[in-house]
């Protein structure tokens, strides 16, 4: 459904997104997970046509985006960060108002609208000026507006930052419902949680690249297989590579001083032989965790920061 | 491009939804239009009447027939004795009649009639007061001279006194007096002449412009940087539409605004005039045609400055801020609270590189020149060609994206 080649835009001096490369295919959600300032919001904006890459292409449904626009944008249903809302009129309103750009008239519009109202829950309050909703209600107008005209790729940027945990779970819920019925959902999140859970494949993003992408699982898998062991304290980085290096089964991923990424063979016996090996080497340690590799340890290993840095 | 009537149909609902926006619409522009017909319905034109006091001290029936022959002139002359004329304080022109002045006209000895301006009267009234009392004097001989041919006996003379006249000659005067004029005086402009617009053909014209612009300015500013920093204006541009169809979408509903605003003028200000309220008689109906494309250039115009504006700060506050200023200096700088005419020439020539002053110069050409549609040619083409400069700019700096 969704074809990036090589997209690149510059800002100046600065490389906002740097040639990346990836694919939706109808009824998956893909995922760009990075921090603020990753490049996804500027990703999603020439996905939408918004700004022009300075190379690269955007494909959907075999259409090229610079080559037909208005076709292309026609397929495209766009959420985006800022709840881009008229708070003067009310749900139904904006939905009417949103619909008649794409052409919905009449009684198709009316029918879209309704179902709209109850997909997102907002029936009962459709005839209030948006206004006076919550933060967790406009979130979920906002969404709606970007369905309006049954788009086939959704591109859905950060839609639940600021709203509460239950707003966030169903919101969520109505995104893997659009894929289930066959759209392909483009989601940016710098939530960990919500890109583990819900998507089905992922690229992990910083500083304008794609560091890594695929399944949950086979990037986890980039881990290895077993446990993350984290060191922390007064060590040289040297200190410790000298320890993994003695020790069997051990690996490095990610090394600094004071701090140290090891991966650490599945097994009891496997983490007992680890500490062991660290304690012997005389390593000053202030702190030191277990725990199931997750994707916050991968970010960590390939960009050498906390996703929340 | 029907998407972009749909945006701009939106834009036009929203902007008369807000109860704020109604009040600037349709109920000051119409006390507007009430106020200044009011203050103009004594000015300008050839039939207002002009106010002239008149102390008479002869207070014979020749000075009494004066007084009618300036009325039958169109003058407002309440009359004062010498005593009462010591008592008051004349804040305009005023006539004075000497004593003795029946005795000294039937006798045909000179005598004066004094026309007196106070320094703060206006200046083209008392120059219309002084033609008219020519007038007046004109017709008052000739009345005299009738008057006398017709008694036959005694001619006017040294010898003849008003004792010699008796009650029934004297009302026979001032009946002739009474009697239409046979003999019109008609004043035109002639050559390159041109009046200055003045009295209801100024001022109605003068309040459209302004109220088109402050609305569109006002409303149009205010709702786009709103929609920029709301993410709506982004948002449309996700759409089919282009950045540029959507700014075309805008305009089109700014021009749409500022066309309401004048069509609530024009079919107020008509009813205004066929019902002779506020001492307006002035009527569209016969200029509509020349009219037209005039008010819509200035519209589109007008709507790609607010596009500009709009595009050249950041909060509503700043633009609706901004949008005043300019409203009110384009509409005092362009001509529509005073003429272009009256203006001194450095600020006649700001004036006719402005919007509003084309705009007043167009509906001047057909109304107060007569001048039809083709009056209304190079006024709409000037709007059109400043609005295109405004909207290639304004998209420029009004960033969608």
């Amino acid at each position: 459904m969704l074809q990036v080649q090589n997209l690149t835009k510059t800002f100046g001096e600065i490389r906002a997104v740097d040639g990346v490369s990836f694919g939706v295919e109808a009824g998956r959600i893909f995922g760009l997970l990075g921090p603020n300032g990753a490049g996804k919001t500027t990703t999603i904006a020439m996905i939408a046509g918004l700004i022009p890459p300075a190379s690269g292409s955007v494909h959907v449904d075999g259409l090229d985006l610079a080559a037909r626009p208005a076709d292309v944008k026609r397929r495209l249903g766009v959420v985006p960060q800022e709840i881009a809302l008229y708070e003067d009129l009310t749900a139904r309103e904006n939905l009417d108002f949103w619909g008649g750009i794409y052409g919905l008239r009449g009684k198709a519009l009316a029918a879209r609208r309704d179902a709209l109202l109850d997909l997102v829950g907002l029936a009962d309050r459709a005839r209030e000026p948006v206004r006076n909703y919550s933060g967790g209600m406009k979130r979920r107008l906002n969404l709606a507006l970007g369905l309006v005209h049954k788009p086939t790729l959704i591109l859905l940027d950060e839609p639940t930052v600021g709203i509460d945990p239950q707003a966030r779970i169903n919101l969520l819920d109505v995104v893997r419902g659009l894929a289930r019925d066959g759209a392909a959902v483009l989601y940016t999140t710098h939530y960990l949680e919500e890109a583990e859970n819900l998507c089905d494949e992922l690229a992990i993003m910083d500083h304008g690249t794609i560091h890594a992408q695929g399944t949950v699982e086979s990037l986890k898998a980039e881990l290895g297989e077993g446990s993350v062991l984290t060191l922390q304290g007064a060590f040289s980085r040297e200190d410790v590579a000298a320890a993994v290096e003695r020790s069997t089964g051990l690996r490095a991923l990610e090394l600094d001083d004071g701090r140290a990424l090891l991966n650490v063979p599945r097994g009891r016996a496997g983490v007992g032989a680890a500490l062991e090996a660290i304690y012997t080497s005389g390593l000053h340690l202030t702190d030191v965790t277990v725990k199931e590799p997750n994707l916050e340890d991968l970010f960590l290993k390939l960009t050498g920061r906390e996703l929340r840095d | 491009m029907r998407s972009l009537w749909h945006v701009a149909a939106h834009d036009l609902r929203q902007h008369l939804s807000e109860r704020a926006n109604i009040f600037f619409l349709f109920l000051m522009p119409l006390g507007f239009v009430f106020f200044f017909s009011l203050v103009n319905s004594g000015g300008g034109g050839s039939d207002v009447a002009v106010s002239l006091p008149v102390i008479d001290r002869d207070g014979d029936f020749l000075s009494e027939g004066f007084i009618a022959q300036l009325t039958a002139e169109r003058f407002q002359s309440p009359v004062y004795t010498a005593a009462a004329a010591e008592t008051t304080t004349f804040t305009a022109r005023h006539v004075d009649i000497p004593e003795g002045f029946t005795a000294r006209v039937l006798g045909t000895e000179p005598t004066d009639i004094t026309l007196r301006a106070t320094a703060t009267s206006n200046t083209d009234y008392d120059l219309a007061a002084g033609v008219r009392l020519h007038l007046a004097q004109v017709r008052f001989l000739s009345n005299l001279w009738r008057w006398s041919s017709e008694r036959g006996d005694p001619p006017l003379g040294p010898s003849l006194s008003p004792a010699d006249v008796d009650a029934a000659s004297r009302q026979r005067f001032l009946d002739l007096v009474a009697e239409p004029s046979r003999v019109t005086v008609t004043a035109e402009n002639a050559g390159t002449g041109r009046p200055v617009p003045r009295g209801a053909r100024q001022s109605i014209p003068g309040v459209l412009v302004m109220f088109v612009v402050m609305t569109v300015l006002i409303g149009g500013s205010e709702s786009l940087t709103r929609e920029k920093l709301q993410g709506t204006l982004r948002r449309l541009a996700t759409t089919p539409l282009s950045a540029r169809q959507v700014l075309l979408g805008k305009t089109l509903g700014l021009t749409l605004l500022g066309i309401t605003q004048a069509a609530v003028l024009i079919v107020a200000t008509e009813v205004l005039g066929r019902f002779g309220v506020a001492g307006t008689d002035f009527l569209w109906t016969p200029f509509l045609v020349g009219v037209l494309p005039v008010l819509l250039a200035y519209c589109f115009c007008v709507a790609a400055l607010g596009l500009l504006i709009s595009g050249l700060l950041r909060t509503p506050q700043q633009a609706e801020s901004l949008a005043w200023l300019f409203g009110l200096a384009l509409s005092a700088l362009g001509g529509s609270w005073w003429p272009l005419e009256i203006m001194p020439d450095g600020m006649r020539i700001v004036g006719q590189l402005l919007p509003t002053g084309w705009a007043m110069t167009g509906l001047h050409n057909v109304i107060t020149y007569g001048q039809g549609l083709a009056g209304a040619v190079v006024p709409t083409v000037m709007l059109l060609l400043i609005g295109g400069l405004f909207w290639l700019v304004g998209s420029r700096t009004l960033r969608v994206t």
